[in-house]
């Protein structure tokens, strides 16, 4: 029983750089991510608990905090390549999964242009909720 | 112990579609009993028409590979005493996976041959005029390739990755083995098509590290460490050709 | 479809007889993608509620007050369990890449898991009283 040729799974090796770039990609902006999540848990999850616990703080997280901190540059600078590091971390990984289901992997380009377009907008969208907060 | 249940998944009859379990009490003749023995024994005493794959039947052709409890294994090399304990008397084999089943354990290869033919999987001839290689067997280059060179394409590697399937283009763990040993292989002179056949969507880079091909494989070649250097050798090649360095790809 | 449906769960391991017997190198990946999956999910709920800013300062201060209830700070320790594996399990990946390790990723797989445990019971022990003062 040998498999006629046009039933052969398409996508044959050797189609795409971008596989490479992808899988290369991925492992650098992970290794960034773990000092920026690192950087961004602490600040907005885990530091001043100390003084909410003394009661010297309602809160850990609330608007004064944010907006106060998003007026040094360093943290402006973290935010906003967390933002695009993130999204491109998660969305690049999302994609890789999605492709692994055959449908999907039938239509590579769509795939990689409907993420690739929600990865835009959603950064678009983030970083103008960031400037709500330093402008 | 006098006896276990050898449960098989085979394929209904002509005008039955679909799969079903057939069970059978196996008698276990001795502690060296095999899988493969048990097989055997259940078509000449309680049905002939259980189909399946062997051949040299001492684990040196791959050509029994099937899933034993859940795991991708080779029949003959398989004992059925070491599955089997007292609150365990069932074995369960099935045929591998990602290979359309043709009957019962037997599967049709094609698709994993295929891919094999996809990293030219032949030594490209040196010109006649070279001088032979010389590569000794404590060499670095031996030790380097040696390992990869014993693999008797069982396709249990195949069957085991996450990332093979029968509509799947991802060449799989045994074709990227082959194609690592002819890479590392000074005397070869396709390097380059074949560093271009892994590199690629389905190639080395689909690999996820799952580790699973690996694990089954029954002559221990560490798969994914090829996979691997293959990966860092493409690396090294594309930033070569980037920054321009030496004979860049 | 049901050929190419047949084939995902089982090429992704969920099929009964791939959850039997120890796997770690399976076990890393399922757990690495839900994790993954998680946290994009997690993101963009994130992006979502940061955004409660545009409709006044006073509002993105109720919402977060919500936020910061028990509940919602047990759900953040669970966030923090799944980004701290994540991160290490992508580690070990790299590590493997690298060829560092990849004899022992067993090994460093058991590490993670021990690694993400004990942190992340000092953080819960920290937290409690952010639990408790509810």
């Amino acid at each position: 029983m040998v498999t006629p040729a046009n039933d052969f799974p398409t996508t044959g090796a050797g189609e795409s750089p971008l596989s490479f770039w992808q899988w290369f990609l991925q492992r650098v902006s992970g290794l960034i991510l773990i000092s920026l999540v690192g950087v961004h848990m602490w600040m907005g999850h885990f530091s001043g608990l100390g003084e909410v616990i003394a009661g010297n703080q309602d809160e850990l997280v609330a608007y004064d905090v944010v907006k106060q901190r998003l007026t040094q540059g360093l943290f402006i600078f973290v935010d906003f390549s967390l933002l695009a590091l993130v999204l491109y971390h998660g969305l690049s990984g999302l994609c890789s999964v999605l492709l692994e289901w055959p449908p999907a992997a039938r239509r590579v380009r769509q795939v990689f242009i409907g993420i690739s377009l929600l990865g835009i907008a959603t950064f678009v969208y983030g970083a103008k909720v960031l400037l709500d907060f330093i402008l | 112990m006098d006896d276990f249940t050898l449960a098989v998944k085979r394929t209904g009859s002509a005008g039955t579609p679909g799969w079903y379990w057939y069970e059978e009490k196996v008698p276990i003749i001795s502690e060296s009993m095999s899988v493969l023995d048990a097989l055997i024994w259940t078509r000449a005493n309680a049905d002939a028409s259980l189909a399946f794959r062997c051949a040299c039947r001492v684990g040196m052709c791959g050509t029994c590979g099937v899933v034993i409890n859940g795991r991708e294994r080779l029949a003959c090399k398989t004992l059925v005493a070491s599955h089997l304990d007292a609150s365990a008397d069932t074995l369960r084999v099935e045929p591998l996976r990602h290979m359309p089943v043709i009957r019962d354990l037997v599967t049709d290869p094609d698709h994993f041959y295929r891919r094999l033919t996809m990293v030219k999987p032949n030594l490209s001839r040196m010109e006649e005029d070279q001088p032979p290689a010389v590569i000794t067997p404590n060499s670095k280059e031996r030790q380097s390739i040696d390992p990869h060179r014993e693999c008797i394409y069982c396709g249990l590697c195949y069957s085991a990755c996450s990332m093979a399937g029968e509509d799947r283009g991802f060449l799989g763990p045994a074709a990227i083995n082959r194609a690592f040993a002819l890479v590392e292989d000074s005397r070869d002179r396709s390097t380059g098509d074949r560093l271009a056949a892994v590199d690629g969507m389905q190639g080395v880079w689909n690999c996820r590290t799952i580790f699973e091909c690996t694990a089954v494989c029954p002559k221990s070649i560490p798969i994914t460490d090829a996979i691997q250097r293959l990966k860092r050798k493409l690396v090294l090649e594309k930033f070569k050709r980037i920054f321009r360095w030496g004979n860049g790809r | 479809m049901v050929a190419p449906l047949r084939t995902f769960f089982a090429c992704s391991g969920l099929s009964r007889d791939r959850l039997s017997g120890s796997r770690a190198g399976w076990w890393a990946w399922l757990l690495q993608r839900v994790t993954g999956l998680g946290l994009v999910i997690y993101l963009f709920l994130h992006i979502g509620v940061i955004s409660t800013v545009q409709l006044g300062a006073d509002t993105f201060d109720d919402v977060l007050a919500v936020l910061q209830t028990p509940f919602f700070v047990v759900l953040d320790l669970m966030l923090a369990t799944a980004i701290l594996y994540h991160g290490l399990n992508g580690i070990r990946v790299i590590l493997i890449d690298l060829g560092i390790g990849i004899k022992r990723q067993v090994e460093l797989f058991w590490a993670c898991l021990a690694l993400t445990t004990l942190t992340m019971v000092a953080v819960t022990y920290f937290s409690l009283p952010l639990i408790a003062r509810g």
